[in-house]
């Protein structure tokens, strides 16, 4: 009647009435489960968790590396387009200055030979009218001595007469 | 009607092939099972060690060992800090790996018909031996008391141990500590033996029925499995927390 229970309950009921071991009370195979347990711990622990924290650690600091190496490249982009544009400016209004000085300086060249021409052109003025002056008193004795010749040979023309004498 | 259900007893419970080693009687089908699992956790550590690299792409291996170690270490800096027991995370990453193993291996639909015309599982899940899990279970049941000596002393420990959180409860404290390494064991082999138990009355099913039922279990045994594996490393990470922490942690 005790048999009809279908479960292991009866099963372990016979065995243990036939004097087999009772599966619950460990035996022998404790220790060498236990060695085996241990082995593939010390092999997990050297050759698996270690490793692979090492490269979870090397991960994590290229990570925060390259965030690093990025927010330094991105302060000197910022550093180098502020100093870039500073730069710009310094050299714009440099430029500028420039322009200003080469305008004055064009212009002051400018009058200086502007200047320069026309105290030439006063020295020409000057040196062509002294040449005259003096070829024109050059001339004027020999004119002044032919006038009395010529007014009276025109005078005898008019006349018809010769009246040299 | 006693002859009728005669086949019944063909469900062998708890059964094992037995010899003796070293003038000790040593369950060999369980050991052979074992030795499989610890094979198979050393296969995927060895192939981890060979190709580990932390600046290529890791391999499906790497990836494996790492969400396991990850989210062990995760349970452990949670828990108690990676610094108190340094040998904390190895201890519990093995206990998982190699208890996971163990429970898969029962998935494998390896079984044959004995002499004596029963039908029995070539690779039975150790789990479902006492040894197995008691082995375990003490060993953990030692570490973390020992790690417990270390942090509080060789008479702090005991004191922090027997009088908990108030020293009235000091009984029931003494007896948590003893259920403990019994609730450890005991959870798992409970857990996988039960599976062991559900296929062999499965298998009672006719063959043309049986298949359905089979694969359903076996689908939740790899459940069943995975979930048992995470509690007994979890469970060892709260030992070994509760047995490190010191009183200026209690708030």
């Amino acid at each position: 009647m005790g048999v009809a229970v279908i479960s292991g309950a009866t099963v372990l009921a016979t065995e243990a009435e036939a004097g087999t071991t009772n599966f619950l009370v460990p035996n022998g195979t404790f220790f060498f489960i236990l060695v085996i347990f241990l082995i593939v711990f010390g092999v997990i622990a050297k050759f698996v968790v270690q490793p692979v924290q090492k490269v979870l650690d090397e991960r994590d600091r290229l990570v925060a590396q390259t965030a690093f190496d990025n927010r330094r490249a991105a302060e000197q982009d910022a550093a180098a387009e502020s100093e870039f544009k500073q730069e710009l400016t310094s050299a714009r209004s440099e430029a500028g200055g420039l322009r200003d000085q080469a305008r004055s300086e064009g212009r002051q060249v400018a009058d200086d030979l502007r200047a320069g021409a026309n105290d030439k052109v006063a020295e020409k003025l000057r040196q062509a009218s002294e040449v005259l002056k003096v070829e024109g008193d050059a001339l004027a004795p020999s004119l002044d001595a032919s006038v009395d010749n010529l007014s009276v040979a025109l005078a005898n023309r008019i006349l018809g007469v010769d009246g040299r004498g | 009607m006693v002859k009728e259900i005669l086949p019944v007893t063909s469900i062998e419970v708890g059964h094992h092939t037995t010899a003796t080693w070293l003038g000790m009687t040593v369950n060999t089908d369980t050991i052979y099972a074992t030795l499989v699992a610890a094979a198979v956790t050393l296969l995927l550590a060895f192939i981890l060690r060979a190709k580990v690299t932390s600046t290529g792409v890791p391999s499906g291996v790497q990836l494996f060992w790492e969400g396991i170690t990850i989210q062990m270490r995760g349970q452990v800096q949670a828990s108690m800090g990676l610094s108190l027991a340094p040998f904390v995370l190895p201890l519990v990453v093995s206990l998982f790996v190699f208890i996971l193993v163990a429970n898969w291996i029962s998935v494998l639909p390896l079984q044959f018909t004995a002499a004596d015309g029963s039908t029995v599982e070539l690779l039975k899940p150790p789990a479902s031996d006492i040894n197995f899990v008691l082995a375990l279970a003490l060993l953990v049941f030692v570490c973390y008391h020992t790690a417990g000596f270390r942090r509080s002393g060789i008479i702090g420990y005991p004191i922090k141990v027997a009088k908990g959180h108030v020293a009235f409860l000091a009984p029931i404290n003494i007896v948590e500590e003893i259920a403990k390494p019994i609730s450890l064991s005991l959870r798992l082999f409970g857990n996988i033996f039960a599976g062991v138990i559900m296929v062999g009355l499965i298998s009672l099913l006719p063959t043309y029925i049986m298949w359905a039922p089979n694969a359903i279990w076996k689908t939740f045994d790899l459940f069943v499995g995975l979930i048992q594996a995470f509690i007994f490393a979890l469970l060892t990470i709260l030992y070994f927390s509760q047995a490190t922490e010191t009183q200026e942690a209690h708030h």
